[in-house]
């Protein structure tokens, strides 16, 4: 037998109206509790906050008024720092030409002999007389061998004359190069 | 019978009532979009700007308290004689005088004979060494000094030098032994007979002045690293700290034009 719908239009407004009531009570009582909750969760967690902030600035002001009491301290340290810095920079970026010299010494040829060296802005000029052809050669090619290319690079030969002797009047430019450890103090 | 004509309201009106019991959930909705909006959302912005300045503590604190511990473990004692041993390689003024002394007194112990000793001091009170530096060219190593202009200001000063090469040697070995920092630059050898070589050369002093701030507090205090330290200790252990003294002169002169 078929059901028989016995409720008034009246009645089924009255029913419709009462669940959409019944939701939104459900709904309004979970945003009231979702919203006590993270009230409540914001409150703690911004005290707990703002109580490390007050424990910090404790600690850094702890902390500054030891560091101020080593300001003697720190003065030296400071300034022996800066200055120990720059002169190690200084030390090992200059020429030792006390070395450079002393390296050159040993690999020229015995038979050439240097009337004049210029050491400016990176290049040396050395200007020099030889007995032989052969001993200019071994000189240019001490200077590029490996020993050689120690000290300078970019040998060039700026001049070459031969003299009524035989002997070999020369001028010979290159570009130092910096090596090995500068002289300690 | 004379019955009233009042019109009674309809059963129906009773929506209305029906209306007034959406009020309590309709509030509740109101009252909490009002805390979420007034109280919550204001809340967790100021969080968040307490997060960050609570990191920003934390990392001052840190910094601090390193710079602390690095403090502690100083010496003062060994400090200061380290800052004596950084103050003679690289005094605090320009020592033009002393500068000269330690000239001199190179070419007194190698035997150079000091033709000439001309000094380019800038001003007086010129903080920085005004001595102009052509660039190097490109591809050479910086022996001019001009790569190191930039790390301290210095003082140079021209010589002329006459004596044998194993003399120039000596001379120049100790410039760069003496505790003051030098590099020596434009250096040109001519050969003048009989063993003899004529030198000119240029030889660059740095001076660095004392810092007038320390900068931040937590600014970090770095150590020195062991090659400054072994740099300061040979200062130390060679008793260069000192350096070259200029001696007193007697004084008073009756006649300010007589010869010398």
């Amino acid at each position: 037998m078929a059901d028989i719908n016995l409720l008034s239009v009246e009645d089924k407004k009255y029913e419709g109206f009462e669940n959409l009531r019944k939701k939104l009570s459900i709904f309004s009582v979970l945003l009231l509790v979702f919203t006590a909750i993270s009230t409540l969760a914001t409150l703690a967690y911004f005290t707990t906050l703002a109580s490390a902030r007050s424990k910090l600035i404790i600690q850094v002001e702890d902390a500054s008024s030891k560091v101020n009491s080593y300001k003697g301290v720190e003065e030296l340290a400071v300034v022996t720092k800066e200055k120990a810095t720059i002169v190690e920079q200084i030390t090992l970026q200059r020429l030792d030409s006390v070395k450079f010299f002393n390296q050159l010494s040993q690999i020229i040829p015995q038979d050439v002999s240097f009337s004049d060296v210029k050491i400016s802005q990176g290049k040396v000029v050395v200007n020099g007389r030889a007995r032989t052809s052969a001993d200019v050669a071994g000189f240019i090619s001490a200077l590029v061998s490996a020993r050689g290319g120690e000290i300078v690079s970019d040998v060039s030969i700026d001049s070459l004359v031969s003299e009524e002797s035989g002997v070999y009047a020369f001028g010979v430019s290159a570009n130092i190069v910096k090596g090995g450890s500068p002289t300690p103090l | 019978m004379n019955l009233p004509t009042l019109a009674l309201p309809k059963v129906s009106e009773g929506l209305d009532v029906r209306g007034l019991s959406l009020i309590a959930p309709v509030g509740g909705l109101i009252a909490s979009l009002v805390i979420i909006f007034m109280i919550v959302w204001p809340k967790y912005n100021q969080i968040k700007e307490l997060k960050v300045s609570n990191d920003d503590l934390v990392q001052r604190a840190g910094k601090l308290e390193e710079k602390a511990a690095i403090l502690t473990s100083l010496d003062a004692t060994s400090l200061e004689k380290q800052l004596a041993a950084a103050e003679a390689i690289l005094p605090s003024e320009k020592d033009v005088f002393t500068f000269i002394r330690q000239i001199e007194s190179a070419a007194r112990a190698s035997g150079v004979l000091l033709n000439r000793v001309e000094a380019v001091t800038g001003s007086i009170n010129d903080s920085v060494g005004s001595v102009p530096v052509a660039p190097p060219p490109t591809g050479a190593l910086d022996i001019s000094g001009s790569g190191l202009a930039g790390l301290a200001p210095k003082i140079q000063a021209r010589l002329s030098l006459t004596g044998s090469y194993r003399s120039l040697l000596q001379f120049l070995s100790s410039m760069y032994g003496a505790a003051r920092t030098v590099t020596i630059n434009d250096i040109a050898i001519a050969s003048a007979g009989e063993g003899q070589v004529r030198i000119s050369l240029t030889i660059d002093a740095y001076w660095k002045q004392l810092p007038t701030d320390l900068g931040s507090i937590e600014k970090v205090v770095v150590k020195l690293t062991n090659s400054e330290s072994a740099l300061l200790d040979s200062v130390v252990s060679q008793d260069l700290t000192s350096g070259p003294s200029v001696p007193e002169v007697p004084l008073g002169r009756s006649d300010l034009f007589a010869p010398l």
